[in-house]
């Protein structure tokens, strides 16, 4: 009897300290991209949640029966930091935000051109429980609130429309596949480094292309979608893709042929000669010819013609490379693209050496990119 | 704690009620016939359905003999054809010598006169009471100090029919039946072995229902048995209805909603069973045989597992053990996701699921519950009814309330899904009364996961492994063999591995 009365006090305050946070789902916003802009008013930022109209998703998936609205709604709200913004949405809203499925956070041009309101963005994020780690950290062209606005005609969730885009990232490799943990943990890691991929809406879609470079926390600069792929390459990221070169014909003109990349394996190795630190890239490239206006039947299947279009695929990439490679050795002086972080990891005596002024070390290095291209296919022939 | 003690009280004054006819000791049989009759009549006072014939043998008739039965549960032509008719017709015709007859009449009677298959000799009268209740035929015979039993068992039973809780695609058809002495003979007919041993003894002070003892004695454990024995002496009660008494009142722990023993209607697995050491025990009047010891592994193994090939067995296997967690904690995940832990569900699962609970009045963890409850009313009703409307019931359970509730928007479509599903993995547990078991832990979960979300379904297990760990079956841990370190036994766990692994089958797995 005692034991019975013990093992009931004992289970009681469990049960009862339970349900404190019980939400029902259908309570619940689920919050699936976030924007953030600085304010010009008295409060600091304005902070746009959008989400979808759940009524709308059951009648979609149970083929009519009622509908109508709009397929989702974004809430405004300005707040002295990015977490009591969220706090004032519940004012005005139904339903508690819930950020666990958010897929998108776009910080507005504004928030990363400033050292101060980066930071207390980037410590809102980092310290959120609910927050995705895998979530995709973007950089609006001009202001978020701009792009979460809108309506796009493809998929009207933004948060899900920006996933499925970042999907596909080995198609193009015209922008950065690194998603918030990627980016904060490069950020923290190297004091405000980071390369933050770029979103732009036109009138009803989205695009994503090139990406905004961080030094310092603060916006330093922009990359292009060509340069943008160079940078790619120097990180090793490159898994698919296109490019395109020029191939002489046996009359004297040029042809455009375009070369799909298959698959990238990079190597790296650094070594130190005579103070110098090189750091060696060797890349296998494989890939295939999608289109050839051949001037000669069964030109493709010469193998000094296949091997001048690797040759000229290799010039293509090599002037990607160190045209990127240039803009953050010799404009930005920034190691953004992980030589540090590599000598760090696999060659630590060096560091030892070189780490604490690494900085100024950086812009002397030599980057020794080889490049082999490998044509795999040749596709279908008359 | 109050209730228990009553009911202790209420067991304990029955007891004691009963316990004075122990004592007296019962009378032998006289020589005098009028003497034993008048006992028996006095015995079995204001019972019409006994039978007392009398009739005279010898030459001059000069041997009075008295048959005692009950009408029913004899069969009558074995008495007619092989007492009556050879006593008194077949036996003038032998002509043994005049002297030797009435030197021992009773001998001669004994060896040469009963054509009956099976008969003994007893001395006690209260035995002999006991004889002609279970359906032998008495016969007394003036002058001597003995009776004649004849077995002549013989009444109304249902034959052998398929089990029907236990059905299989593959493999023997055979059920028990209500009669023991059927049930024992269906499972010699698989083990000819000389060391397959059938053990009887009665409990039941009222009912003296016979049990059975089925082992091989070379491969039980002798511990295991003398216990067993030990514990069935100690029974005791009036009556025996069913084999749950016996498995009620000689398990280890009453607190565990988990079988400590398993019952079975198929003399193949009881078979089985035996020859992997175990002790099965068959009870009188119960289709049920009940087999010790047993683990959490047996509940899940089914005959055809060993009758089809490997492969596809230890994929049942595995898909048995899916069924029993989802039978336990499917309500409660589907309350903890969606009530605590949103962002583990797909995010577009999420959003169909708070959709599809637009609206939807209750939470989800009242939805949940009452959508159970409904399962369980149904499926008592179910089985309650005779078959015909009994698929009535399931067409207007499932299609007509499943649907209605759904269009009237009291409860979600996914939670009408979640309760499908554990309804049908419940079904998918061969052993009926482990079923049970977890579809009453199943709502200890939901309550759990109400509160406490995922943290209260982990703690929910702390507890239940913690129980099991700690359970025992005879002596056996009910987890084993998963708690010892022996490959080998896993073996026939949750795969079946081919039947090459199993050399020799002796331990309980």
């Amino acid at each position: 009897m005692r034991k019975l009365i013990i093992t009931l006090i004992l289970i009681i305050p469990l049960i009862l300290t339970g349900c404190w946070d019980k939400i029902e789902i259908e309570d619940r916003a689920f919050v699936m991209a976030i924007g953030i802009d600085t304010s010009n008013q008295a409060k600091n930022y304005v902070v746009t949640f959008q989400f979808p109209n759940v009524k709308q998703v059951s009648s979609a998936a149970g083929g009519g029966g009622g509908g109508g609205g709009q397929p989702n709604f974004s809430i405004s709200e300005v707040g002295d930091t990015v977490f009591s913004a969220s706090r004032h949405v519940s004012t005005r809203l139904d339903k508690r935000l819930y950020l666990g499925h958010t897929k998108a956070v776009i910080l507005g041009k504004d928030v990363v051109s400033n050292r101060d309101k980066f930071l207390e963005v980037l410590d809102t994020l980092d310290r959120s429980y609910e927050l995705s780690r895998k979530l995709r950290l973007l950089v609006a062209d001009g202001k978020a609130q701009d792009i979460l606005l809108k309506n796009y005609k493809f998929d009207p969730d933004i948060g899900a429309y920006i996933d499925d885009i970042f999907k596909q990232y080995n198609r193009t490799s015209i922008f950065p596949n690194i998603d918030y943990n990627k980016i904060t943990k490069s950020l923290h890691d190297t004091n405000g480094n980071a390369i933050i991929p770029v979103i732009s809406a036109g009138k009803d879609e989205l695009k994503i292309a090139g990406s905004a470079i961080i030094k310092n926390y603060r916006l330093a600069g922009w990359m292009s979608d060509g340069e943008n792929m160079g940078y790619m390459w120097l990180m090793g990221y490159v898994k698919g893709g296109d490019i395109t070169f020029d191939m002489p014909t046996t009359d004297g003109k040029e042809v455009k042929v375009p070369f799909n990349i298959t698959n990238t394996v990079m190597k790296r190795q650094v070594t130190e000669q005579n103070g110098k630190i090189i750091y060696k890239l060797k890349y296998d490239v494989e890939g295939e010819v999608t289109e050839y206006s051949f001037q000669k039947h069964g030109e493709m299947f010469d193998t000094n013609v296949l091997s001048t279009m690797e040759k000229k695929a290799d010039g293509i990439i090599d002037k990607m490379i160190n045209e990127s490679l240039k803009r953050f050795q010799k404009d930005l002086k920034v190691d953004m693209i992980g030589v540090g972080d590599y000598i760090e990891k696999y060659n630590p005596s060096l560091w030892s050496k070189v780490g604490p002024t690494w900085n100024e070390k950086f812009p002397d290095i030599v980057v020794e990119p080889i490049v082999t291209t490998h044509i795999r296919r040749i596709g279908l022939f008359r | 704690m109050f209730l228990l003690g009553l009911f202790n009280k209420l067991f304990k004054n029955k007891n004691n009620g009963n316990g004075e006819s122990k004592d007296v000791e019962s009378p032998k049989v006289k020589e005098d016939i009028e003497e034993n009759i008048k006992y028996i009549k006095d015995m079995l006072k204001d019972s019409d359905d006994i039978i007392y014939r009398e009739f005279w043998v010898g030459e001059e008739f000069q041997h009075k003999l008295e048959l005692v039965f009950v009408d029913g549960l004899v069969d009558k032509g074995i008495i007619n054809e092989h007492v009556m008719h050879s006593l008194m017709l077949d036996s003038r015709q032998a002509k043994p010598s005049i002297d030797e007859i009435k030197k021992n009449i009773y001998e001669v009677i004994k060896k040469a006169a009963i054509t009956g298959g099976d008969i003994k000799e007893i001395d006690d009268l209260d035995k002999c009471i006991t004889s002609i209740l279970s359906g032998d035929t008495a016969l007394f015979l003036d002058g001597h100090p003995k009776v004649v039993i004849i077995s002549s068992k013989g009444w109304q039973m249902r034959s052998v029919a398929p089990p029907e809780t236990e059905m299989v695609v593959r493999g023997a058809r055979e059920g028990f039946t209500e009669t023991l002495r059927v049930n024992t003979a269906l499972v010699r007919r698989w083990i000819r072995d000389p060391k397959f041993k059938i053990k009887q003894m009665q409990i039941g002070k009222r009912s003296k229902t016979d049990i059975a003892l089925l082992y091989i004695d070379d491969i039980v454990n002798k511990d295991l048995l003398s216990l067993i024995q030990e514990r069935l002496k100690q029974i005791d009660i009036d009556c025996i209805l069913e084999s749950g008494y016996i498995e009620q009142l000689i398990e280890e722990d009453w607190h565990s909603p988990f079988p400590q023993m398993l019952n079975t209607e198929r003399p193949d697995k009881v078979a089985a069973s035996v020859l992997e050491g175990r002790i099965a025990i068959l009870i009188d009047n119960s289709p049920f045989a009940l087999i010790i010891p047993t683990t959490l592994a047996t509940l899940f193994q089914s005959p055809e597992d060993y009758f089809e090939r490997w492969m596809i067995s230890s994929l049942l296997r595995i898909l048995r053990f899916t069924a029993a967690i989802i039978a336990l904690v499917g309500p409660s995940i589907y309350i903890a996701f969606t009530s605590y832990h949103p962002g583990m569900i797909p995010t577009k699962l999420a959003l169909y699921i708070a959709s599809t609970r637009q609206g939807v009045p209750f939470p989800a963890f009242m939805e949940a519950l009452i959508m159970e409850a409904t399962f369980e009313l149904l499926r008592e009703a179910g089985i309650r009814l005779p078959v015909p409307i009994g698929q009535t019931i399931g067409i207007v359970g499932g299609l007509i309330i499943g649907q209605a509730a759904v269009m009237a928007g009291i409860v979600s479509p996914l939670m009408v899904i979640v309760v499908a599903v554990t309804a049908v993995s419940s079904f998918s547990i061969p052993s009926y009364s482990a079923a049970i078991a977890f579809r009453l832990l199943r709502f200890a979960f939901m309550i759990l996961a109400a509160v406490l979300g995922l943290y209260g379904i982990m703690l929910g297990f702390i507890l239940m492994l913690t129980h099991l760990v700690v359970l025992k079956s005879f002596g056996l841990p009910y987890l084993s063999p998963f708690v010892e370190i022996n490959l080998s036994d896993l073996a026939d766990t949750i795969i079946r591995a081919p039947l090459m692994v199993f050399k020799k089958k002796t331990t309980y797995t």
